[in-house]
């Protein structure tokens, strides 16, 4: 039974967070009505399970484990169903015009992790936003000496993908 | 730039967007949508139909099979038709439990493995229902037959009987051949070999690949 306490502590700590809700949805779909589609269907989620949430860890690595998965799985039902409608793929679409002003180097963070797997774009979101590799291990499941290894080569392919952006937009 | 950079400037890009109020306010009165709620009722609600049929299956081919149970011609008929329908309702049932256990606050690793494996097992489910259709159709024309009309197929001899045999077998080769001809629309084998690949890439993944 939720308490409307329940439903006003959860409310407080989601928009205290939103910030993760959105780089998600940047990171796993370019245009803003697929990005609405995937906010609503991760709150849905997140209220689905609250109830469950012990406190063991912070809320917002709590909340990227939920967010994640949400749109690990909402990426992956949305390319079959595009590509079984043959509709324009997800990065084909418009970008926001909120994004239009971003930074270059931030453009190219974020056209580095749009080319990157459902499971590495997660890695790097992470890491990005300085979660430990301990938490970093525990929201994706894998071992701690793993995502090390992981981001160990993540980190080299971003940074030349960065650099070799930079100088063929400057050549 | 150093990888530590990338940090730096995501964070300055986050509290750059830091004031999105309209994402917050999306997500929380997402909490009050009637959508939301009919997607959580709708969770599960297909899977739930189709364990009530096979439920409904079970009890009118159990209660036949106790009525006849004194007469094999009736009861092996009845017993086969009983097996292949508690073996579908037994994957319907796991399949219920994996979904309403479809925690997504677990790892990633663990939930998307579940997704996937819970995925291939509807698959496998409707190709194997599909294959075996043609083979159940004589014990299900006997019980069938029998349970709704009282009509005893036995009497039409057993040629009509081996006739009906003979034609289940023939149709298994051409229901494989329909299948690998427009398995791709009816069973959506592409998304079938998908899961598998993500489950490979899963495990890939977990190892450090």
């Amino acid at each position: 039974m939720t308490t409307p306490a329940t439903e006003e502590r959860f409310r407080t700590l989601v928009d205290e967070h939103h910030g993760i809700v959105r780089k998600i949805c940047a990171a796993y779909c370019r245009n803003p009505a697929d990005r609405e589609d995937l906010a609503q269907e991760i709150a849905l989620q997140l209220w689905r399970s609250f109830g469950k949430y012990d406190g063991r860890a912070s809320f917002s690595t709590w909340m990227y484990r939920v967010a994640l998965n949400v749109a690990i799985s909402f990426y992956r039902r949305e390319t079959r169903r595009r590509r079984d409608l043959q509709t324009g793929a997800l990065d084909l679409e418009r970008v926001p015009e909120r994004e239009a002003d971003r930074p270059e180097n931030v453009r190219r963070l974020y056209e580095f992790i749009e080319n990157l797997s459902e499971l590495d774009k997660a890695l790097v979101l992470l890491y990005l936003d300085g979660y430990a590799y301990r938490e970093i291990a525990d929201v994706i499941g894998i071992s701690e000496t793993n995502v090390a290894t992981k981001l160990g080569r993540l980190k080299q392919r971003m940074k030349t993908y960065v650099a070799g952006a930079a100088t063929r937009e400057d050549g | 730039m150093e990888p530590d950079d990338f940090q730096r400037m995501w964070a300055e890009e986050s509290a750059r967007q830091g004031s999105d109020v309209s994402l917050a306010e999306r997500l929380t009165a997402a909490l009050g949508m009637a959508r939301a709620r009919a997607a959580t009722r709708r969770f599960g609600l297909g899977e739930t139909l189709e364990a009530a049929f096979a439920v409904v299956a079970l009890l009118l081919v159990g209660s036949f099979l106790g009525d006849h149970r004194a007469e094999p011609r009736f009861a092996v008929p009845a017993a086969l038709l009983l097996l292949g329908t508690i073996a579908i309702l037994n994957v319907h049932i796991r399949n219920l439990i994996d979904a309403n256990h479809a925690a997504y606050d677990e790892p990633i690793a663990v939930v998307q493995k579940r997704l996937e494996t819970l995925a291939i097992r509807r698959y496998r489910l409707t190709q194997w229902i599909l294959a075996l259709a043609t083979l159940a159709w004589t014990p299900l024309l006997i019980v069938a037959a029998k349970g709704l009309f009282g009509v005893d197929v036995y009497r039409f001899g057993a040629a009509y009987l081996a006739g009906n045999v003979a034609l289940g077998l023939a149709l298994v080769p051409l229901v494989l051949w329909l299948l690998g001809r427009i398995g791709k629309r009816v069973l959506d084998t592409t998304a079938l070999s998908e899961a598998r690949a993500m489950l490979a890439t899963l495990a890939a993944f977990e190892r450090g690949e």
